[in-house]
């Protein structure tokens, strides 16, 4: 029997491509002036911590909670469209079972969201906010109504993009991802701070979804295709 | 060629989607502890719009806590065991991840508990540079109390590391 390898010993872990996630130091996007690290991370060892796979809330998603339009008595305002894809990780396998929550301003660009004090309408029958869990092949859907743009106040008459907040965790600790979903066409898009902190172009158009025609339903709802890729899951120094 | 999806900030409005309050389902053995802290920016300043992402590397679930208006932060839980995998050690930590608006990515880091007699042969906490570990570890205020501030830039910068 082999000994177990130290961690230092571990075959070294897959590393993003330069260019994929943005510099945390992004100064076109102002927040990030007092909120980044000026020291360089360190690299540490792939331990038991980084490589298992913990779960939030498994098991706690809804029957409905993938339809943001069946949440209040009426359905809100606004184009209702299907957005569903599929979660891969970067040695293309389907990601199954982990667990999607979006969140979403409404179709006027207003957050139901105290902090959101813009004078858009709120939609009392819209929260914006759902959770689903993928299924074996990595797939998902989420129904909703396509998001508004709305300004913020990052600079002079700045708007973000319309957008759709997904988080997800994927299958260790270290493969967690938190983006944004972004509309095919977007004119607000090459003028967007958030989306351009992504140095990489081709990564940057990766957030972009595509109108899907197999995805929209007759009569009913456009459909939008968005795939995403995390990291793979290295292997735990159990399993060595 | 990476095929990666970028990470992209979890902006103001994160509370609407990242649901809290759900409680372990697997029953956490130990010492009750509370740790707590702020979250600081390069200012100083407490930043009210966080959330912490922690997770006790024996058990299969990440647990959530959000930062009050001043920064402040209280993670309540039991005092994490040893690991050993690998064919090492590993002291008692928590692993933590921070999100929040105005960070892009994700900052992740771990707590550590001063005067744990493991804390030396620990390999992560060895390959910190030792002027800075003492920002890993988290100092105790009193048996079942400690003490841990996160600063995201500036003099005393906690250490985030390139997972």
């Amino acid at each position: 029997m082999p000994a177990s390898p130290r961690y230092s010993e571990l075959s070294p872990r897959r590393k993003p491509a330069p260019g994929v996630h943005p510099d945390p130091n992004s100064p076109d996007y102002r927040a990030t002036e007092l909120r980044h690290p000026k020291q360089p991370l360190v690299i540490i060892p792939q331990t038991l911590t980084e490589l298992s796979a913990p779960v939030y809330g498994d098991g706690a998603v809804g029957e409905h909670d993938h339809d943001l339009t069946v949440q209040h008595s009426a359905m809100p305002q606004g184009q209702r469209i299907v957005v569903s894809g599929r979660v891969l990780d970067d040695d293309g396998r389907p990601v199954s079972n982990t667990l999607i929550e979006v969140w979403q301003a409404n179709a006027a660009g207003r957050y139901a969201h105290k902090v959101d004090q813009w004078d858009a309408p709120l939609d009392a029958n819209f929260t914006g906010a759902g959770r689903a869990l993928t299924d074996a092949e990595g797939r998902y859907k989420f129904i909703t109504v396509r998001p508004g743009a709305y300004p913020w106040r990052n600079h002079p008459n700045a708007w973000r993009p319309a957008h759709i907040h997904f988080s997800l965790f994927g299958q260790a600790f270290a493969t967690r991802l938190v983006t944004q979903m972004y509309f095919p066409g977007d004119p607000l898009l090459p003028l967007d701070p958030i989306f351009n902190a992504v140095p990489d172009e081709r990564a940057r158009h990766r957030m972009i979804s595509a109108f899907d025609l197999s995805l929209t339903t007759p009569e009913w709802a456009l459909g939008y295709r968005f795939d995403i890729v995390l990291r793979g899951r290295d292997e735990t120094p159990m399993e060595r | 060629m990476s095929s990666l999806t970028p990470f992209q900030t979890v902006g103001p409005y994160l509370r609407l989607g990242l649901r809290l309050g759900i409680q372990p389902a697997t029953v956490m053995e130990g010492d009750t502890i509370v740790i707590r802290g702020y979250l600081l920016d390069g200012a100083g300043n407490g930043i009210p719009d966080g959330v912490l992402e922690w997770w006790h590397p024996s058990l299969p679930e990440v647990l959530r806590s959000l930062t009050a208006s001043d920064g402040g932060f209280a993670i309540e839980t039991v005092k994490p065991p040893a690991i050993t995998a690998g064919g090492g050690t590993q002291a008692p930590h928590l692993a933590l991840r921070v999100l929040a608006r105005g960070i892009l990515t994700q900052y992740v880091t771990r707590v550590y508990f001063a005067d744990d007699p493991l804390n030396g042969g620990d390999a992560v906490l060895a390959a910190v540079p030792e002027s800075r570990r003492q920002t890993l570890i988290a100092r105790s205020q009193s048996p079942s109390e400690y003490r841990f501030d996160i600063v995201v830039q500036g003099e005393s910068e906690t250490v985030f590391f390139d997972i």
